[in-house]
């Protein structure tokens, strides 16, 4: 069964999506990003734990120590999307080139006598972003260097674990920066993010059957208890009510727009046996009202 | 969506987890096979039960309808979230395909919904019917690489790889280069080698 191929055919740039194509939307995008959902699964506030019979006992962290870097540096960003695979000045040395005897160099600069095979190429330093980083790898990966992995917003460079020693694992500041630089997956996460995600108002419109049905239902529901709430208030309170309801439309997608910035995110390294990896698939139902 | 707004304090909803995949998508793991009576895979019990006390509620306040979460399951039977995904097909479907999730997932909200609407009409006293759905909730389809796929599947970043030379190049005593700069110097200028 050859089930996993994914149908990639890109739709075109028009309104009307190909049946395969799921675009998310903008509030998704925003709550599957690293920082929007990290602080939630980590020294966990057992007051928000509602606890069943299958619960033992309340666990403080449900994932990963991670710490993240954020906003990024425009030129940071910018590096990354440029052409060509060249490590910044500031971080030169990655593991991957090492031999056993010289991994111990602690010394970022050294000399590159590449000047004039680079003449056209930008070149960058993140003397302070590599501080960063060199900061957080000693704080993750303790005394014994046992490593971190990075990632962005949503992706990591799996894509260019090949250059890395086939892992993701980053024992220096220049295997971080070689891996985000050779990765596609890296770029995308720049480039079709956000942009790429339907407006959360405009979802209705652009449902696929089934969904459109549900949010229709949704949208019926809100709006007969809107207008049975408000049925005694006369029609100022009404007008009223739509002012309210104007109003908070801008500022949830100004919530979900405006606060975007670029993450670098590092994460503990640990020993995952692949076998144990699960991908799980959520989908809603809806309960209906409860007061 | 449109929860997210106003509406969220008249509306109940709960996700459940439709489907499960094994992650490396291209390997088979004895240890992973289903039960040989048909009963629920083990670790989809476990998983369930760390879903709903820390997942469903929790991520994104329980605001968000759809979306894909990636779990480890360590040798202590404790679950880890290692991300977050969107409901999209830019998000892997690995031993799923996206067509068929969308399906699933419709088809769910409609036996669910006859649920709520029997129990509405069986017990209508009792506001309280969520365990009851809760009951009724199908699980999850689990899929895992079975041996009869073993022939069929890839590595889906096998073309991301480089060529083995390189990494030889990189490696090898012989070869040793300072840096990764260095290492380009040589790929460009193969004569000078």
């Amino acid at each position: 069964m050859a089930s996993q191929q994914i149908d990639n055919n890109d739709e075109s740039d028009g309104d009307i999506p190909s049946p395969i194509s799921i675009k998310p939307t903008k509030s998704e995008a925003h709550a599957t990003q690293f920082s929007s959902w990290y602080h939630s699964f980590r020294n966990i506030d057992k007051t928000t734990i509602t606890t069943n019979t299958t619960t033992k006992r309340i666990r403080k962290n449900v994932t990963i120590e991670s710490i993240i870097i954020r906003p990024l540096p425009t030129d940071f960003v910018e590096y990354l999307s440029s052409d060509g695979v060249c490590l910044p000045d500031c971080a030169k040395k990655v593991s991957s080139c090492m031999n056993d005897d010289a991994s111990d160099d602690d010394s970022y600069n050294s000399s590159s006598n590449d000047d004039e095979d680079s003449e056209e190429l930008k070149k960058y330093s993140f003397p302070e972003l590599t501080s960063q980083i060199q900061t957080a790898l000693s704080t993750l990966s303790g005394p014994n260097n046992l490593g971190i992995m990075p990632k962005l917003n949503w992706s990591s460079p799996k894509d260019a674990m090949w250059m890395n020693c086939g892992s993701l694992k980053c024992t220096k500041v220049g295997d971080i920066y070689l891996l985000l630089k050779s990765s596609d997956f890296i770029v995308s996460d720049l480039e079709c993010s956000i942009d790429d995600c339907l407006d959360d108002d405009d979802t209705a419109s652009v449902k696929q059957d089934g969904v459109e049905e549900v949010n229709d239902m949704i949208e019926g529901i809100s709006m007969t208890k809107e207008s049975n709430d408000h049925s005694d208030d006369g029609a100022a309170a009404t007008t009223g009510m739509k002012t309210t309801a104007n109003d908070n439309r801008p500022n949830s997608i100004d919530k979900n727009s405006n606060i975007f910035e670029y993450e670098l995110v590092l994460r503990k390294w640990c020993n995952l046996h692949p076998s144990m990896e699960f991908r799980c698939f959520v989908y809603d139902h809806e309960l209906g009202e409860s007061d | 969506m449109v929860v997210q707004t106003q509406d969220t304090s008249q509306l109940t909803y709960h996700s459940y987890t439709v489907a499960i995949s094994q992650r490396q998508a291209s390997k088979f793991y004895p240890h992973l096979q289903p039960p040989l009576d048909n009963s629920i895979h083990p670790s989809q019990i476990i998983i369930n039960a760390f879903f709903e006390t820390y997942i469903q509620r929790r991520f994104a306040n329980g605001a968000m309808h759809k979306y894909v979460v990636d779990v480890y399951l360590d040798s202590q039977e404790r679950v880890w979230i290692v991300d977050f995904n969107v409901w999209s097909d830019r998000t892997d479907a690995l031993l799923f395909d996206w067509k068929y999730l969308t399906e699933l997932g419709k088809t769910r909200i409609t036996q669910t919904q006859s649920n709520v609407n029997n129990n509405n009409s069986s017990q209508q006293a009792d506001n309280d019917n969520e365990d009851n759905v809760q009951d009724s909730i199908p699980v999850a389809e689990m899929r895992v690489v079975t041996k009869d796929m073993k022939s069929m599947t890839y590595d889906p970043l096998s073309s991301y790889r480089g060529p083995t030379d390189v990494m030889d190049l990189l490696g090898s005593d012989g070869n040793y280069t300072a840096s990764f700069e260095d290492f380009r110097n040589q790929c460009v200028r193969p004569s000078e080698m």
